[in-house]
């Protein structure tokens, strides 16, 4: 083995990563090879600086608030559904608001806020209730309204043209009926005039 | 990292059925590796628990595409790091690093910085250490900080690793020895101080 492929391998067999049958002939080397040996020192030391921190705990009651997130607004026999979407607009990842996976409406709640998410989110469900009733009984009264009106405007139901067209045809007849009438009256009161100049020579003949 | 697989795939598949406890006691469980991981990318603590936060949601809304043949933690794991770096992009004005072909970056060391020790001295506390250590892989492209941290930190196999970043366990070795002469070449330039010459 010479140097080259020592050096690539002694941060493998330092990690315990090297197989034995390649382990065995790096281990010769570096017996023979003291440039080998200090380069696998100095890797040593390196590892020196990878120190674990302090140890970094969750929250209390982190678990619990993110399993309440994760379910909130599911029944008991569900489980997740809902996928979070591919493409989060920036300006709603900024607030740091992510979509709650299983109740389909986002609720603000940053962490350590999620017991305020949670009561935001009861009142917003009455909210939300309330409006559809309210929605629906709007649609029921447009339904009503939209019925009634109906009558008057169905061409299958709409009479009044119908009637009006009857109306004005029975006062036109009404009319000529009336002026007929008229008209024989006017004629049946000129007639006994005519008679009685008829009659009237009748004495003359007398005489 | 595999302790206990097959209560993981228990837990699992309890949460599927729509237990909630069950999710509980999976996030539980690994809460404590995943808020260590995250610091290692983000100082703010209230970034960290978002993004473990947000690394457990978008586990329970995949939950059902998990592979039970690999390990739920590898899983995890691959969740919170892409969170991470998701943060990271929106957060930066410039694209992520590890984008760019990290294997073509090249061995930055050259030979006199492989000539330098460059070892913690003993004066130094543990804490002093680690913030010089993260200053120092705050530095480095992403690509290099991952594999550091999943296994200098997080003492991940390589496999593991190669299980988490999709990629090869050759790439892993590649990329790691890079990463670790990268890291010390920044060392070297952020604290000179701490150089010493071979053998001195």
């Amino acid at each position: 083995m010479d140097c080259d492929r020592s050096k690539a391998l002694v941060s493998v067999y330092l990690d315990g990563e090297l197989s034995e049958e390649l382990a065995a002939p790096l281990r010769r080397h570096l017996l023979d090879c003291a440039a080998c040996r200090a380069f696998r020192d100095e890797a040593q030391a390196m590892s020196g600086w990878f120190v674990p921190g302090p140890e970094v705990g969750a929250p209390a009651g982190f678990a619990a608030r993110v399993a309440r997130r994760a379910f909130v607004g599911e029944g008991t026999a569900s489980g997740p559904r809902f996928a979070l979407p591919s493409v989060v607009p920036d300006d709603l990842r900024d607030l740091d608001d992510v979509f709650v996976p299983a109740a389909g409406p986002r609720v603000l709640a940053r962490a350590g806020g999620a017991e305020r998410g949670a009561r935001e989110g009861g009142s917003l469900s009455f909210a939300r209730t309330l409006t559809a009733m309210a929605a629906a009984g709007l649609f029921g009264l447009t339904l009503l309204l939209a019925n009634g009106d109906r009558q008057h405007f169905d061409g299958s139901e709409l009479h009044a043209d119908g009637r009006l067209e009857d109306t004005l045809r029975s006062l036109e007849v009404l009319n000529e009926k009336e002026l007929a009438e008229a008209a024989a009256k006017a004629a049946s009161e000129a007639e006994p005039t005519a008679g009685e100049a008829l009659v009237t020579p009748a004495p003359d003949a007398n005489r | 990292m595999k302790q206990a697989p097959m209560e993981d795939q228990s837990l699992v598949a309890a949460t599927l059925a729509g237990d909630r406890a069950a999710f509980q006691a999976l996030v539980e469980r690994y809460q404590a590796r995943l808020f260590g991981l995250v610091r290692h990318y983000l100082r703010n603590p209230v970034e960290v628990e978002d993004i473990v936060q947000e690394t457990f949601l978008k586990a329970f809304t995949r939950l059902s595409s998990f592979q039970q043949s690999s390990a739920f933690y590898t899983w995890l794991y691959r969740i919170a790091v892409n969170t991470i770096l998701d943060q990271k992009k929106r957060k930066s004005r410039s694209p992520i690093q590890p984008m760019a072909e990290p294997e073509e970056l090249g061995a930055p060391s050259s030979e006199a910085i492989e000539r330098m020790t460059v070892r913690p001295e003993a004066r130094l506390e543990r804490q002093e250490i680690a913030d010089i250590t993260h200053g120092v892989l705050a530095e480095l492209p992403e690509i290099f900080r991952t594999v550091l941290v999943m296994r200098e930190f997080e003492g991940l196999a390589y496999q593991e690793i190669a299980d988490v970043l999709e990629i090869s366990i050759g790439t892993v070795e590649s990329r790691l020895f890079r990463a670790r002469a990268r890291f010390k070449q920044k060392l070297l330039q952020l604290h000179p101080e701490f150089a010493l010459e071979e053998g001195s």
